[in-house]
């Protein structure tokens, strides 16, 4: 017999065991493993989707912590699958800027999700007006929702990498993070799924109260 | 789907409503809604188009269709989502648009065909209703990519159990393609305007 005021606890760690797994559920979201190992710029706590009221969608990755200055080679990279793979790169130092690299290259069965080398294409169908913004612990990416083909599948993670960029190629040469890490395959769906806005009648009765 | 186990014992039964508030907020995703006219129309796989149109069986073949999903035994939002669906049926036919609202029901178990029938009718004379069941509804729901969560539904509880569910609703074209995706809740203001000032999307 649970004594009663055992039950309270209980029932939370039961609750957030189950609501954890619908975080995971959620393909808008991934939620990381926190990585002691790593240092606080580059561990991944978690990628999240949202529209912006502007009609764009926005992509807020957090990191454990944030550096001015260190290692030049180290980025945050967001890869996007959608008809091709899409890559944007901003350097996890402050002090370096905001300029974004950006690079596609065709998907393909059996070719590895984040390729170790990255050629600018000459057929450029990469998003007009990316905008990216450094937020606390964390960068924004925003892309049109127009860029988007809704009857596509899409698919994104997020990753920490040392990467050279030497003309047009980038090589990466160390993943040191990755946020959909463990959660096997590429965690695509269809793109509408973007668009949706899960609706709970408790969860509105609750903002009411 | 995501069941949770009934918890029958009074004692239990004191913490069930904190915790599965709990839940439920956790469940929701927080994106926001968004009104989308596609530039690359997406065409309905023919299942779906030709179930949709078996709802207005003497339809128009100019007829648009506005297509929500939802339950009737949902209380608040999906009467919400019918209401403003009943009156964009209504901004249509004032701006001359062939246009038929459907509702499909993601909840066949509860919603009956006389029950949906009842349900609808509290809206309008314009609405229609779509009851799909196992498979074929599964195959539906993913043309549209519907989520839904269904909780505390389990053998012992086949009445009285709570659906979340996405409010995304969708303007199909009558050669059975999306044009439009929109929110049924938040949204519908942006789809009378689309009647009123994009003209050339139903001519086309």
């Amino acid at each position: 017999m649970i004594p009663p005021g055992a039950l309270l606890p209980l029932l939370m760690v039961f609750s957030l065991t189950v609501s954890a797994m619908q975080i995971d559920a959620d393909p808008r979201t991934i939620v990381s493993f926190m990585d002691k190992g790593l240092s606080p710029e580059l561990d991944i706590l978690s990628v999240t989707t949202d529209i912006s009221p502007e009609d764009h969608l926005v992509f807020q990755v957090k990191t454990r912590g944030e550096r001015a200055q260190g290692e030049v080679a180290d980025h945050l990279l967001l890869r996007i699958l959608h008809g091709k793979v899409y890559v944007f790169l901003i350097p996890i130092n402050k002090e370096n800027g905001n300029k974004v690299l950006m690079y596609e290259t065709a998907l393909q069965p059996d070719y590895p999700l984040l390729p170790q080398v990255l050629e600018q294409s000459r057929e450029n169908d990469m998003p007009r007006h990316l905008k990216v913004e450094r937020v606390a612990r964390g960068v924004e990416f925003t892309l049109p929702l127009e860029w988007i083909d809704f009857g596509k599948d899409f698919g994104f993670d997020a990753y920490t990498v040392s990467a050279q960029v030497q003309g047009d190629t980038l090589e990466i040469s160390r993943v040191h993070d990755q946020a959909g890490k463990g959660r096997g395959g590429s965690n695509k769906f269809s793109a509408v799924t973007l668009l949706n806005k899960l609706c709970t009648p408790q969860r509105l009765r609750a903002g009411r109260d | 789907m995501k069941y949770i186990s009934a918890i029958r014992s009074g004692t239990y039964r004191k913490y069930v409503n904190p915790m599965l508030a709990i839940l439920f907020l956790a469940a929701s995703a927080g994106s926001e809604a968004a009104t989308v006219l596609l530039r690359r129309p997406i065409p309905l796989l023919p299942e779906a188009a030709a179930r949709l149109n078996q709802v207005h069986a003497d339809r128009d073949l100019r007829m648009w269709q506005l297509v929500v999903f939802g339950f009737a035994h949902c209380k608040d939002v999906c009467p919400a989502s019918l209401a403003n669906l009943s009156m964009l049926v209504k901004a249509g036919v004032a701006e001359r648009i062939s246009l038929g609202g459907i509702f499909v029901t993601i909840d066949p178990d509860r919603d009956t065909d006389a029950i949906l029938s009842q349900y609808i009718r509290a809206f309008g004379t314009d609405l229609g209703y779509l009851r799909l069941e196992g498979g074929e509804l599964e195959r539906f729901k993913a043309a549209f990519s519907v989520e839904t969560a269904f909780y505390t539904k389990n053998a012992g509880n086949m009445l009285n159990y709570q659906v979340d569910h996405s409010t995304t609703a969708f303007l199909i074209d009558p050669a059975g393609n999306i044009r439009v995706i929109f929110d049924a809740l938040t949204d519908a203001t942006d789809i009378e305007d689309l009647f009123r000032k994009n003209r050339t999307l139903f001519e086309s």
